[in-house]
């Protein structure tokens, strides 16, 4: 078990896949939970990859929070099928519906149910973090578009986009960080999740494409704490602070792109005062990230050096920092997309 | 449109004497872009993204000119100390190709976007060559006095963009919409405005500015006294005559706390010791002003304020270059440690002369133009704003002639020993500042076209 090539790893990431796949594509919520389950329980092998004792804790942690939470799920369906003589998810009431969305976002992570996410994430090697923080998140995230609470929703989307930015501010493990960043994220793609869920989905698929590149940097080249960013190692130095910038959601980068989107969207649709929350939020976080790129900039004494770049992320980086150039020339077209699917 | 071709290109040069193909590129597009002097008076679009009209045109070409001085500034500093020479230069060309796509843009979330974009190669080149640690501190109040202000902008805009159905600036000013924006609230007003009087920087917004202007490199200093103020300026001009936001309670609150700004800035600059410190006061003083004339929506108040803009662009980034000149010999920024320099360097000390009575707006420069229109443009609005008109022009020529004063006059300082010598670049420098400042008084009908519609 040990190999990262042991064969049944394969089998384990083929059910991780196939469980979001089935919960995804299924209006019955029976079906959706055995998909969840399935998914779980294609991941927990996954988590012990290493055989280490803080892994096998991390795991059966996430174990019992999941199972939790997917327990409470099967059981609100179950309630509502009594109700309403029907698995299907477009039945809903407004006391079911409510345990339900508590229960996804129990399992998302999302604010006021977040505590485990970070106690957790410590003690996980980065591919593990990366695939609870975007992978993981696939299948329950649009669950939640199935359930019309609207109200929690938004409260419970501004709560994770404040609280991950404020939590961020005093940390120094790096996978504490990017777990707390990905709480804020999750907060802008909740809000958006009831009305608009393809917005969602390009918010989501731009937070992997900047997440995978910069996770796989600091797993390369730092040692999970921020002061080994100051040190001087090999590291391309635009590269690491475009990414967290681009997390940061400064204008130039991908990150913004995803963020004008939402932020259009709910214009659209007259949430004012939450999307100045929401952009408070980034604001807080924006000092951290700021921080942290200053950082790297500054200690490492070089400013630029080009010599060392990691091919197969070119192509992505590139994405990242000229995005401007491939997108921004879409504007309209996209702008014109994020107002009209609605009406 | 070929210009900024052009300038793409210069991006990915990469061979020998990249500096100077660069530097001569600038200057060579500076002189080809005076053609922007000389627009229609609706302008001129290139595709559905560009357009160019007398008010950014005389931008884009100081924004050239600035820029292709930036290298001769940092010919020292930079390329003869060996300080990180390409990245340098690429960074001033993608400030300055960043800069005019933000004159040119007519998309309003183009504005937006090439707004912010300006902000991280002026972070760039604070972090990456200035001279103390306290850069970091520096850096970080410019980006987040910077962007959380103008986040209200984005927000502002996507709702007014709605509301008109319209991203085209160019179509909402021509579309004349008079009674949309009539009687506005101040959220409105505030929204659409903040961000760049945090750019101007109005007082009590401008703490970023003179810690800005102290820790960058000469290069940057000058950028950031030279474009990047004007880059307020420009944006609060553009969004009055876009979206006519015609206020007139809060208006009144901003031109007194401008002009009153300006007193303070004076008073402030009168104690300074900081020589770099005190050129930046002075510009938060001269933009004060700037806001004052544009708010006052007088006709001759918004062409003294472009003028303003114009003069103020060469007027500070040419004292900056002076103080640069200084501090590279002396190795000091502090004023008390330069007495004596006309007994070193007498024709030195005739263009400190020239800059100082520039920057107080003394008679041969646009300044004085710009400066009486502005005043009476003020005048126009209240006659009680005279009492600080008139102290801010006695304070302005007082802390001039103390700059001037107490570092071309006196005795030298013991620990002076060598003969400083300066060489042609640095006179050459200090010419092309001098020089547009001076002639442009010969276009100064140039301002009857910028604002006809």
């Amino acid at each position: 078990m040990n190999n990262k090539f042991f064969p049944s790893n394969f089998l384990f990431i083929l059910i991780m896949v196939m469980g979001t796949t089935m919960t995804l594509s299924s209006p019955h919520w029976l079906t959706m939970w055995i998909g969840l389950e399935l998914n779980l329980m294609g991941f927990l092998p996954l988590m012990n990859i290493k055989g280490k004792s803080l892994e096998a804790e991390a795991s059966m942690k996430y174990f019992i929070i999941q199972s939790m939470s997917s327990s409470i799920l099967i059981m609100t369906s179950l309630i509502l099928y009594n109700y309403n003589m029907s698995w299907y998810s477009m039945f809903n009431h407004k006391m079911l519906s409510t345990m339900m969305l508590l229960s996804l976002i129990l399992k998302l992570g999302g604010a006021p149910l977040h505590f485990w996410l970070p106690n957790m994430t410590k003690q996980m090697t980065w591919l593990i973090l990366f695939l609870i923080l975007t992978w993981q998140k696939l299948a329950p995230l649009f669950m939640l578009t199935l359930i019309s609470n609207l109200n929690i929703l938004i409260l419970i989307s501004l709560m994770s986009t404040l609280l991950g930015s404020i939590m961020i501010l005093n940390q120094t493990n790096m996978q504490v960080i990017i777990t707390y960043s990905s709480i804020s994220h999750l907060g802008w793609m909740l809000s958006m999740i009831m009305i608009n869920n393809s917005l969602t989905f390009i918010y989501f698929i731009n937070y992997i494409i900047i997440s995978i590149p910069l996770m796989n940097m600091l797993n390369n080249y730092t040692n999970n704490y921020t002061y080994t960013l100051t040190h001087k190692n090999k590291i391309n130095k635009l590269i690491i602070p475009s990414l967290i910038l681009s997390l940061a959601g400064l204008p130039p980068l991908l990150g913004f792109l995803s963020k004008l989107l939402i932020l259009i969207s709910l214009m659209q649709t007259n949430f004012i005062i939450m999307t100045l929350l929401l952009f408070m939020g980034t604001l807080i976080s924006l000092f951290f990230y700021l921080n942290m790129t200053l950082m790297i900039i500054v200690k490492s004494y070089f400013l630029f050096e080009n010599n060392n770049m990691t091919k197969p992320y070119e192509s992505i980086i590139m994405l990242n920092m000229f995005s401007i150039f491939v997108f921004y020339i879409l504007i309209n077209i996209i702008i014109k997309y994020a107002m009209t699917i609605l009406h | 449109m070929g210009l900024l071709f052009s300038l793409i290109g210069m991006v990915f040069i990469n061979s020998i004497m990249t500096w100077e193909v660069r530097y001569w590129f600038l200057m060579i597009s500076s002189f080809f872009s005076l053609k922007f002097l000389n627009l229609e008076v609706w302008g001129s679009t290139c595709m559905n993204w560009l357009y160019c009209d007398n008010m950014s045109g005389v931008l884009i070409v100081l924004t050239l000119w600035i820029g292709s001085l930036m290298y001769l500034a940092s010919n020292y500093s930079i390329k003869f100390m060996m300080n990180k020479v390409n990245e340098f230069s690429l960074i001033v060309l993608l400030l300055c190709l960043v800069i005019i796509m933000f004159f040119m843009s007519v998309n309003v979330y183009m504005f937006y976007i090439f707004f912010e974009i300006s902000l991280l190669p002026t972070l760039m080149l604070i972090i990456g060559w200035g001279y103390q640690p306290e850069r970091l501190q520096a850096g970080m109040y410019m980006m987040l006095y910077t962007v959380s202000m103008s986040l209200p902008l984005l927000i502002g805009l996507i709702m007014l963009s709605k509301m008109y159905n319209c991203y085209n600036m160019m179509l909402i000013m021509y579309l004349n919409c008079l009674g949309l924006l009539y009687n506005v609230n101040m959220l409105w007003f505030l929204s659409m405005l903040m961000a760049f009087l945090v750019k101007l920087p109005m007082f009590m917004l401008h703490l970023w500015l003179p810690k800005a202007h102290v820790e960058a490199p000469i290069a940057g200093s000058m950028i950031l006294a030279g474009i990047l103020l004007k880059l307020g300026g420009y944006g609060i001009i553009r969004m009055l005559s876009t979206y006519f936001l015609n206020e007139v309670y809060f208006s009144k609150i901003l031109i007194v706390l401008s002009l009153w700004g300006g007193l303070m800035t004076a008073i402030i600059c009168v104690g300074q010791s900081d020589m770099k410190s005190l050129i930046a006061y002075s510009s938060v003083g001269h933009m004060g002003l700037m806001l004052a004339g544009a708010m006052s929506k007088f006709m001759w108040g918004w062409e003294g304020a472009m003028l303003m803009m114009v003069s103020h662009g060469f007027c500070s980034s040419g004292l900056f270059c002076l103080a640069n000149l200084l501090y590279e010999k002396v190795k000091s920024r502090s004023i008390f440690l330069y007495s004596g320099m006309i007994n070193i360097n007498s024709v030195m000390c005739m263009w400190w002369f020239l800059f100082c009575i520039a920057n107080m707006g003394a008679p041969p420069f646009i300044n004085l133009v710009s400066e009486i229109m502005l005043f009476c443009s003020v005048y126009l609005y209240s006659y009680w704003l005279i009492i600080f008109v008139l102290l801010m022009v006695f304070m302005g020529g007082l802390y001039n002639l103390i700059m001037f004063v107490s570092t071309q006059h006196g005795s030298i300082m013991n620990f002076i020993n060598s003969n400083f010598s300066n060489f042609c670049n640095e006179y050459l420098l200090l010419f092309l500042h001098f020089y547009p400042m001076l002639l442009f008084i010969f276009n100064i009908g140039y301002l009857n076209n910028v604002f006809v519609i």
